[in-house]
C-alpha cells in the first residue's frame, strides 16, 4: 500500500516528537539499522492511525504516541530476525555512555546500566522507558493498559531487577570476569 | 547508579541526539519504506489470492477442451478446492488487517495480536490437515471413474490394491502433514507468538 503524502499537521507532529520516537528505538534496538527500521515502522503506523486520532479533553498527544510507539516496538516481528550479538551492544552502550555522561559518573557505570536495561524483557523496557521519560503513573497505566497500582508494583520489581543486574555486572567488572 | 540518576543523562542524550527535521517529501519517502512482517504477509496473501483466482479462470478454459469426462470431473473438483483456497486467503487477509492496526493501549494490542495470530495459525493448521484426505478422496474418485469407463475386460482385477495403497499413502501423508505443519508454523510464527504471549503474561501477572 502506498501511503498518501503526509499532511502538514502530521509532519509537524513527527518533527516535534521525533526525539521521543528515537528514544524508544534506542531502548529497543541496539543496532543502528534496526533502530532506523523501527523508527520507519513507527512513523508508518502513526501515519495510518493519524486520521483516527481525535484529541480528547485531558488526553495528551504524547500518550497516543507512546502507545503506538510501544505497540510497534514490542510487537514488531521484523526486527527480531537480526538481533546483533550482545558484545556489539556493550561497545555501543559504552560509546553512548561516553557521549552523554554527566560529570562525576564513571563510563563503565553508565554502560553497565545500559547493559542491564538491555537484558530486561520488552515489557520491562516499556516501564523503564516511561519512567525515564518522567511519565506519571496515571499516564503509564493509560499507555500500558493496566491499573496505577499495578504500575507501581511492576515499577518496583523492574527497579529491583536493574539493581540486581547492575550489582552482578559491576561485581563481574571488578573481578575482571566480564 | 540508580534509575533515578539515569533520568537526567537519558534526557540529555535525547537532546544531544536530536535528528534533523523532516519536510513533507522526506517523510513521504520514510512512509514508502519497506513494510513490516504483517504487511509482507498481507502482500503475499494478496499475490497468492490473485494467482489462485487466475488459475481458476485459466483451468476451466483448458479442461473444457478435454474429452475425458473423468478428467473434467476431477479438474472441476480442483476448481472447487480453489474456491476453498480463496476463502482461506479472504479469512487470512481479514485477520492480518486487524493485526495491522496498532492503536490502543499496549495490553489490549498484545491481547488482540495473540488472539488473531493464534486464530490464523489454527485455521491454517486445520486447512492443511484437511487437504490430504480430500486429495486422496479425489484420487480415489478419479481412479474409480476411470475404471468404470473402461470395458469390463480391461479393468483392474483387484481394485482393493489401489484402495489399500491410497490408505497407506494417506496415513503417511497425514503424519507428514501433522508434524510438518507443526514444525513449519512453529518455525515461521511460533516464536513470535511465544514472545507476544510472554509479553502479555508479564502485563497480566500484575493485574
Amino acid at each position: 500500500m502506498s501511503p498518501a503524502a503526509p499532511s502538514t499537521a502530521f509532519v509537524a507532529v513527527v518533527n516535534e516528537y521525533q526525539a521521543l520516537l528515537r528514544r524508544v528505538c534506542r531502548l529497543y534496538c541496539a543496532d543502528a539499522d534496526d533502530r532506523q527500521d523501527l523508527f520507519q515502522e513507527m512513523v508508518l503506523q502513526l501515519w495510518r492511525a493519524w486520521p483516527g486520532y481525535v484529541p480528547q479533553a485531558g488526553a495528551k498527544l504524547s500518550t497516543w504516541l507512546y502507545r503506538i510507539a510501544l505497540n510497534v516496538a514490542i510487537s514488531n516481528l521484523r526486527q527480531r530476525t537480526r538481533r546483533p550479538p550482545p558484545l556489539r551492544l556493550d561497545a555501543e552502550a559504552l560509546e553512548l555512555a561516553q557521549e552523554t555522561e554527566p560529570a562525576g559518573y564513571e563510563h563503565e557505570e553508565m554502560a553497565a546500566l545500559y547493559r542491564a536495561i538491555n537484558r530486561l524483557s520488552d515489557v520491562d523496557k516499556a516501564f523503564v522507558l516511561l519512567y525515564l521519560e518522567e511519565r506519571t503513573y496515571e499516564e503509564m497505566a493509560d499507555i500500558l493498559g493496566i491499573t496505577q497500582n499495578n504500575v507501581r508494583v511492576k515499577m518496583h520489581r523492574v527497579q529491583d531487577k536493574i539493581r540486581r543486574l547492575l550489582n552482578h555486572s559491576l561485581l563481574s567488572v571488578s573481578n575482571g570476569t566480564r | 547508579m540508580e534509575l533515578d540518576n539515569f533520568r537526567t543523562s537519558w534526557q540529555q542524550s535525547a537532546a544531544a541526539g536530536k535528528s534533523a527535521s523532516f519536510d513533507a517529501a522526506q517523510l513521504a519517502a520514510v512512509l514508502k519504506s519497506q513494510p513490516g512482517l504483517v504487511e509482507k504477509m498481507r502482500r503475499n496473501a494478496r499475490v497468492e489470492m490473485a494467482l489462485t483466482a487466475l488459475l481458476m479462470v485459466v483451468f476451466p478454459l483448458l479442461v473444457i477442451r478435454l474429452d475425458k469426462s473423468a478428467t473434467i470431473v476431477y479438474c472441476s473438483l480442483l476448481v472447487l478446492m480453489g474456491v476453498g483456497q480463496l476463502y482461506y486467503y479472504y479469512y487470512k487477509l481479514g485477520v492480518l488487517r486487524r493485526m495491522a492496526v496498532v492503536e490502543g493501549d499496549v495490553r489490549s494490542h498484545l491481547r488482540k495480536l495473540c488472539r488473531e495470530l493464534r486464530r490464523l495459525l489454527r485455521f491454517f493448521y486445520r486447512v492443511t490437515l484437511g487437504t490430504p484426505p480430500v486429495t486422496l478422496l479425489l484420487l480415489f474418485g478419479l481412479d474409480l471413474a476411470e475404471q468404470l469407463s473402461r470395458p469390463e475386460s480391461t479393468r483392474a482385477k483387484s481394485p482393493l490394491v489401489f484402495v489399500g495403497f491410497l490408505l497407506v499413502f494417506g496415513v503417511f501423508m497425514q503424519v507428514v502433514a501433522v508434524y510438518g505443519t507443526r514444525w513449519y508454523l512453529q518455525r515461521l510464527y511460533g516464536r513470535h507468538l511465544d514472545r507476544l504471549e510472554a509479553s502479555l503474561r508479564e502485563l497480566d501477572e500484575t493485574q
